[in-house]
């Protein structure tokens, strides 16, 4: 195993840190920490990716240690990366991140572009439905699986290029204070404690819990045939609407919310070009949920015809 | 670099997505999208044609005498040079 950080200040040098093990996309993944609620965070988020055991030489390894018991916080990784924080929660919300860019890493470097977008499947083609943080994009996919929609994911639309495929990502929803009011099978989450993920306060729905409240709504790979992009977070006094848009632009902006963006655009822009070549592609202005959700389902029947 | 000559960019790329395509600027990191005519014209800059050719092929493609589509292909030769994307 690589040596995270150096270790003589490190208050575990006795015993290793508890560490859990996922399998994330193929991607194996060890999560170390000897601090109090952190892991139990991280399975949260990733539960459905558990796994017993793995081996330290092929995963990616992300550490939140407590140093020397001061108040002084340490996030490193495999890749080299190394942090300290005075607060534990920051230094959690670090740990998260590190995961999921660990993670992005792998997946670039298997041909996998995962894009900052929801996606569901409808007819046996995936929707993509991309828009920045809190613009509702859970939310949507929520109301679209209400509507017999598969779900791929609410926050990483995993797409191979090669393939032409969007695979699901099973990590936990992050729901919203306010997204139980509109979905009532989630009331129950309000009696659960919120969670702070980054982003604002959430609670977390793992996926089986999700395949118990709508048995079927987990959907498998799926081909690409549409794209929404999410223009502003919804107005509930505003009537939703639906803007075609070349799926040119779409292809930007997608790549846009890629981390392999920032590696290689141009190769990224060839493959997400490929992807959405005959995607039918549109911009978003969402209204109340439901109406919402409405425009989707009968734009999504029209483009079928 | 004869300017009668429209050349690409080493720098720059073409992406066809749909309907429409995206030139790549690679020194600058910009993307603009362009129709599938701007396309074509694009395809036609290959550093040996002359305008008048590039505008006998183009009108060529469509059926079209070349009088009806000069001013429209000169306007998107000088949309490319604005956008810097020619050399």
């Amino acid at each position: 195993m690589m040596l995270l950080a150096a270790q003589s200040d490190l208050a575990y040098t006795a015993l290793p840190p508890p560490t859990a093990w996922y399998a994330i996309l193929g991607v194996p993944v060890a999560v170390a920490s000897d601090v109090a609620g952190v892991l139990d965070c991280v399975e949260s988020a990733y539960a459905a990716f558990r796994r017993t055991s793995g081996e330290l030489e092929q995963a990616f390894v992300a550490r939140l240690l407590r140093v020397d018991a001061k108040d002084v916080y340490l996030v490193d990784d495999s890749r080299g990366y190394q942090r300290r924080w005075p607060d534990p929660h920051a230094a959690l919300l670090d740990l998260l991140d590190r995961i999921v860019h660990g993670v992005l890493a792998r997946l670039h470097d298997q041909g996998l572009y995962a894009i900052h977008a929801g996606a569901v499947v409808y007819q046996s083609a995936a929707l993509i439905i991309a828009g920045s943080s809190g613009q509702g994009k859970t939310t949507l996919v929520l109301g679209l699986l209400r509507r017999g929609l598969g779900l791929l994911s609410d926050e990483f639309a995993v797409a191979d290029p090669a393939a032409r495929l969007i695979h699901p990502y099973r990590r936990s929803l992050h729901i919203r204070p306010g997204t139980p009011e509109l979905i009532p099978e989630l009331r129950f989450l309000r009696d659960r404690p919120q969670q702070r993920l980054g982003g604002g306060i959430e609670w977390s729905l793992t996926p089986s819990e999700l395949e118990r409240m709508r048995p079927g709504s987990l959907a498998d790979a799926a081909p690409p045939r549409y794209v929404l992009l999410l223009e502003r977070a919804p107005r509930p006094d505003a009537a939703p609407a639906l803007i075609p848009i070349p799926a040119a632009v779409a292809t930007l902006e997608l790549l846009r919310g890629t981390w392999a963006a920032s590696v290689d655009f141009a190769a990224g822009l060839a493959r997400i070009g490929r992807l959405l070549d005959g995607v039918v592609c549109a911009r978003l202005r969402a209204g109340a949920l439901e109406p919402t959700i409405d425009v989707l389902v009968q734009w999504l029947e029209a483009q079928r015809g | 670099m004869d300017a009668r000559l429209p050349t690409p960019s080493k720098d720059v790329s073409l992406q066809r997505v749909g309907q429409e395509a995206i030139l790549h600027d690679r020194r600058n990191g910009r993307a603009h999208v362009i129709n599938e005519s701007a396309a074509q014209i694009w395809e036609l800059c290959d550093g040996r044609k002359t305008l008048d050719q590039i505008v006998s092929a183009f009108a060529a493609g469509y059926e079209l005498p070349t009088s009806a589509i000069r001013e429209d292909v000169e306007y998107i030769l000088a949309r490319f040079h604005q956008l810097r994307v020619l050399e």
